[in-house]
């Protein structure tokens, strides 16, 4: 028999859990959770977890979004960078995630889910230098 | 260069430096064991594709499964971590080419590693590619000089011929390549020799010697040494034929040696069963034929509309206890158009290179042979069969008739004529003129033992008073009767001397 997949599981979930609520979402989830169990598959629960939030994101619309930046952000360029990524991506909403790190020296480095916008001077230093060995 | 001048080229490259920023797909280390590393995210990647670990480390992904992907590393593995960055980064794997890189030693992604400084490179040649069609090539038609006299006459190689030579250890595969190496100078070809899991000391040493007979003007060495990841071996035949289409398709003649593919099929066994793929026979991947099949159809002779280049190959495999049936021996046997079968027995035996003639063969080769050749290893052909036959039949009795005790004589002296000491190349008109005086029984009186004196003093002897045969053979390829008439008296007036 083919392996099914932590995918396959997690779009299972979605599917078996979408549009319930209050006590027919109670038993559903108590009806995945025995079939998890069933399957041996609780050790695996964070990374189905993680399938099954990435899937409702994206039927919801929802990008997660984590920024990397040498300063703080005021709330301008934060708004701004939100804007952008809303209408690159066609997304409704928009979870953001901001933090420091010195270590790239300027700039910043956008992790939209798989994706990465790395506009950092460490970046472009490491090019420059990889660059310069090459020429 | 001045200090000046460093700053001042630094600056301008720095000037004139872009980076460029866009957006690329990432993923993360989940595991990483033995070379092996598996990454989640990279949804979109292609297969063989390179991808960046964050310490800059490059590697491929090889398994694309559905919430992961197996990729080899090819580098360092030990310093990658679990939930580090990796970045795919959309091309295919490729390694630089330049003819600049004649001379030099690479290691399997083209990078030098003989210290010698940087490789200006401006292109790349992906490592994996379809083999040209056939509508691009042409039969193989012109001759690859080996310089062994065994070859050379009895399985002789063409230009885009594969040519496997096959045998146990310690057999000598590795001089007949470095002698056909040594033997190209001044034959208008490029060599790429590649070293898959060998000993450094012994790759040092084949460098040495090839630096020494002047072969490193037109050789490249690939090596994937035996303290680097199974993924290098794995990679470094396709970087070396890679390397030589880049001077095939610049219309020039190559010859590729693979030492050897057995343990390229032991890598990537290795990494095979690292990525958990089904093991078949001997614990090899179901794919381990496609795996050196498509790498030996990479050598061909193109067409005059393509070129004219080519690529001849000669792979090497190490048998076990003289074992050619075994699974990887059989596969290359079918893949490539002959093989040159060396046996520990006739090594020991003290006949070097230790060719067994009766099981070598070479399927193509005949129709690159130069006409003189031709006409002379096809009688010796013949005599050395006879001989074979006779000599176990001759160990019963010794009443045998007249006939059959000449050609066994015969049969002693092509022998012993076949042997040739290690880096030793003798040119085609020389061997011409040696193995002529064998078939034609001009050497019948000359003792067997002073068989070799005798060769090494009439091609001299030739090379000073024969000067209309050697021509003919130079220009026409072949022999006038007067040429012919007048090699003989040349032969029995040296013979006359060299026996009083």
């Amino acid at each position: 028999m083919a392996k099914i997949s932590v995918q396959n599981i997690a779009q299972a979930i979605s599917d078996f859990t979408k549009g319930k609520s209050g006590s027919d979402l109670d038993i559903a989830c108590k009806e995945t959770l025995k079939f998890l169990n069933k399957k041996k598959l609780l050790n695996r629960s964070n990374e189905i977890l993680d399938s099954v939030g990435k899937i409702i994101d994206k039927e919801d619309g929802v990008v997660r979004i984590k920024v990397l930046s040498a300063k703080n952000l005021d709330g301008h360029q934060k708004k701004e960078i939100e804007e952008n990524i809303k209408q690159k991506y066609g997304a409704k909403e928009i979870v953001s995630e901001y933090m420091e790190d010195k270590e790239l020296l300027g700039g910043m480095k956008i992790i939209i889910g798989e994706e990465i916008l790395d506009t950092t001077y460490r970046n472009k230093l490491n090019q420059l230098a990889t660059h310069l060995i090459n020429k | 260069m001045t200090k000046n001048n460093i700053v001042e080229n630094l600056r301008k490259e720095i000037e004139n430096f872009k980076a460029d920023t866009k957006a690329e797909k990432i993923g993360h280390v989940v595991e990483v064991f033995d070379g092996i590393a598996k990454v989640s995210g990279l949804s979109d990647i292609k297969a063989s594709e390179m991808v960046t670990f964050s310490n800059g480390v490059e590697g491929v992904a090889l398994n694309l499964e559905d919430d992961s992907v197996g990729v080899i590393v090819l580098g360092d593995f030990s310093k990658i971590r679990e939930g580090d960055e990796v970045k795919a980064t959309g091309r295919i794997l490729e390694v630089p080419v330049s003819d600049l890189q004649i001379g030099r030693v690479l290691n399997a992604l083209g990078q030098p590693i003989d210290g010698k400084g940087v490789v200006k490179t401006d292109k790349t040649n992906p490592v994996e590619r379809v083999a040209s069609g056939v509508m691009s090539r042409q039969s193989v038609d012109q001759p690859v000089q080996t310089g062994i006299k065994a070859i050379d006459a009895l399985i002789p190689i063409g230009r885009g011929q594969r040519e496997l030579i096959i045998g146990d250890r310690q057999t000598g595969k590795t001089a007949i390549a470095i002698d056909a190496i040594l033997n190209q100078k001044g034959q208008n070809m490029i060599c790429v020799y590649v070293s898959i899991g060998q000993k450094d000391s012994k790759l040092r040493k084949i460098e040495t010697r090839l630096a020494e007979g002047g072969a490193m003007d037109y050789t490249i060495i690939v090596s994937a040494g035996s303290s680097e990841p199974a993924a290098m071996s794995y990679i470094a035949p396709y970087t070396g034929v890679a390397i030589a289409e880049h001077f095939m398709d610049a219309g020039k003649d190559v010859l590729i040696i693979y030492d050897d593919l057995s343990k390229h099929a032991v890598a990537y066994r290795e990494i095979s069963l690292l990525l958990r793929r089904p093991p078949g026979r001997e614990a090899y991947p179901g794919d381990v034929f496609y795996l050196h099949s498509r790498l030996l159809e990479r050598a061909c002779r193109k067409n005059k509309d393509y070129g004219g280049g080519s690529i001849t190959a000669l792979p090497i495999i190490e048998t076990q206890a003289g074992d050619i049936s075994a699974y990887i021996p059989t596969n290359v046997i079918s893949i490539t158009d002959g093989q040159i079968f060396l046996e520990t027995d006739l090594f020991y035996k003290g006949v070097r290179p230790a060719v067994n003639v009766g099981f070598s063969v070479s399927r193509v080769g005949g129709s690159a042979q130069i006409k003189g050749m031709k006409k002379v290893a096809g009688t010796l052909k013949l005599d050395l069969a006879q001989f074979r036959e006779l000599e176990a039949f001759s160990q019963f009795g010794s009443d045998l008739d007249d006939a059959t005790k000449r050609q066994l004589e015969r049969g002693k002296r092509a022998v012993e004529m076949l042997k040739q000491p290690q880096y030793s190349p003798i040119i085609v008109e020389h061997q011409i003129i040696t193995l002529y005086a064998l078939v034609k029984g001009l050497l019948d009186e000359v003792p067997v033992e002073k068989i070799k004196e005798f060769e090494i003093g009439l091609i001299a002897y030739a090379e000073n008073n024969e000067k209309t045969f050697l021509k003919e053979i130079r220009e026409a390829k072949m022999w006038t009767d007067a040429g012919e008439a007048e090699l003989k008296q040349a032969i029995g007036d040296f013979k006359a001397g060299f026996l009083s």
